[in-house]
């Protein structure tokens, strides 16, 4: 195995280890201390209930799942297509941009009651939520990517006779590329948030829901589960973006540029 | 048909002034020089002697404050001259997501061709090059010596009016530096390009150059011009050659490094 492999393997190795250690800490607590389940379950009972409700669980998990999906779209497609808007147009960067950033003091789930009036217990108010956090990264990562243009290469291509839209194709768009998948990942992780914070304040399905559920039935055991499967969400929906991101920026793994 | 005696680029009374925080400074003053159809001409100057706004004026980047600039005897403006010149500069400039191919293409998808019919062209020319099995390789895989001739294969294959040289080499280390002047002059003898080269190495002047000219530090204007008596087409071993010296010692003394100020 080449050394870059190993390192890769040992960087996996060691994160694994520590979440052992405080499992087995937390397992050992709980049984030595007597708590009762419905105050902190340990994970041996986590993992019973996942097993066990999986026929409620992941039907739930399916729908939150939905929402994020639809939501992160909504919001690459808003905040890439608003990026690009904001940078090409002087006159739409000063009267657009600041407001983007403005709108970003609202506290977009406090909007989730709101929309609940609106939209009703369905699939739209969760969407919205999850859209509306999802977008400010991507927005503010397309244009800081697309300022991020080397000004050389614009004069170079310029110099050649290449057309203001033909610069943003060949060089300010694919410039941006590294810096608006820094900001979807960033994206995809908080729309987690977004939808499980809309399904909180009123919803018929989805994780956050059970959570509330199972809260009032005392069946914590099946809401931290239910916690486990949004992590499990997030971690491989933030993977997902990475390998979206190899597979389209192929030549980043040979760029000496190094991110994390 | 243009006729032959018409300059390829004619530069008149050139003035160019940028502003610097508040001070008001003249890059170039009355600046005059022209460069034949397959002429080779290489200006020197200590930094700051408005060598690349020079450079920036012809490509049609920035407009001049007065003065006018011809390219095969007709007048332009700025914008007219974009699309007109190939522009080479020390930093190689390569698009780091694209392979070697497809930034040889570059020069000539920014001109008007299809990006495959681009990256065909610039496949067929790798060879000569230096650059044969690293078509599909990305710059990040290349060396510092190839990069730099994936750039000048960008910056040849367009075959623009003017092709326009700020320090090509100034990046490299100097072994690499010496093997590309003498591909590049071997490159130039198939070419035949008209040449306007950047440099304050005046060793690489003199044996890239039909001409040299120098520049007096900012404002800049011309100060010297020679000649270069060296024979077509240039080798190596012309370096130690009492031309080379000759020449070498005329510029160093115009540039007042030989402790002999200036006439």
């Amino acid at each position: 195995m080449s050394l870059p492999g190993l390192r890769r393997h040992v960087g996996w190795v060691s994160p694994l280890l520590l979440i052992t250690v405080i499992f087995g800490f937390w397992e050992m607590a709980v049984r030595v201390s007597g708590t009762p389940l419905w105050l902190m379950p340990a994970p041996s009972d986590v993992l019973r209930s996942l097993v066990e409700d999986k026929d409620i669980l992941l039907p739930n998990a399916f729908v939150t799942f939905s929402e994020v999906l639809i939501g992160f779209a909504c919001a690459v497609v808003a905040g890439v297509g608003l990026g690009i808007a904001v940078y090409r147009s002087p006159t739409l960067n000063r009267a657009l941009y600041p407001i983007i950033i403005a709108s970003q003091t609202i506290p977009i789930p406090a909007l989730a009651p709101l929309l609940l009036v609106s939209f009703g217990y369905g699939l739209e108010p969760k969407v919205i939520v999850t859209a509306l956090v999802g977008f400010f990264p991507i927005v503010v990562n397309t244009v800081e990517g697309l300022r991020s243009t080397d000004r050389d290469v614009v004069n170079l291509l310029r110099s050649f006779g290449a057309s203001r839209g033909k610069v943003f194709r060949l060089a300010e768009f694919p410039s941006s590329l590294p810096s608006i998948f820094a900001g979807a990942r960033i994206a995809v992780a908080i729309c987690v948030i977004g939808a499980v914070f809309g399904e909180l304040v009123g919803a018929r399905a989805g994780l956050g829901y059970l959570m509330i559920r199972a809260i009032a039935q005392f069946e914590t055991p099946r809401m931290v589960a239910a916690i486990v499967l949004l992590s499990i969400m997030s971690t491989g929906l933030f993977a997902a973006v990475g390998l979206v991101e190899r597979a389209l920026l192929p030549w980043r793994k040979y760029s000496t540029v190094t991110d994390s | 048909m243009r006729p032959a005696r018409t300059p390829r680029l004619e530069l008149e009374e050139i003035v160019s002034t940028y502003e610097e925080g508040a001070n008001h400074l003249t890059a170039l003053d009355g600046l005059s020089l022209k460069v034949a159809d397959a002429e080779f001409v290489a200006l020197v100057g200590q930094s700051g002697s408005g060598k690349s706004t020079l450079l920036d004026i012809v490509a049609g980047l920035i407009t001049q404050d007065s003065g006018t600039v011809r390219l095969n005897g007709q007048p332009t403006n700025a914008e007219q001259r974009l699309g007109r010149s190939a522009y080479m500069q020390q930093r190689d400039l390569l698009l780091p997501w694209r392979t070697t191919t497809g930034n040889a293409a570059l020069g000539l998808e920014a001109s008007g061709m299809s990006r495959s019919d681009a990256e065909q062209r610039a496949a067929t020319e790798l060879w000569r090059f230096g650059l044969e099995g690293f078509g599909d390789a990305y710059p990040a895989q290349l060396s510092g010596g190839m990069r730099q001739r994936a750039a000048f294969l960008r910056t040849i294959l367009p075959r623009k009016d003017m092709v326009l040289f700020d320090e090509p080499f100034g990046a490299l280390d100097a072994l690499t530096r010496s093997d590309l002047q003498a591909w590049l002059a071997a490159l130039w003898e198939q070419e035949r390009s008209s040449v306007l080269l950047v440099t304050h190495d005046v060793e690489e002047a003199v044996f890239l150059a039909d001409r040299v000219i120098v520049l007096t530090p900012r404002p800049g204007r011309v100060a010297f011009e020679l000649t270069v008596s060296l024979p077509r087409p240039r080798t190596r071993s012309m370096i130690a050659s009492s031309e080379f010296i000759r020449d070498r010692a005329t510029l160093l003394q115009a540039l007042g490094l030989l402790g002999t100020p200036l006439p």
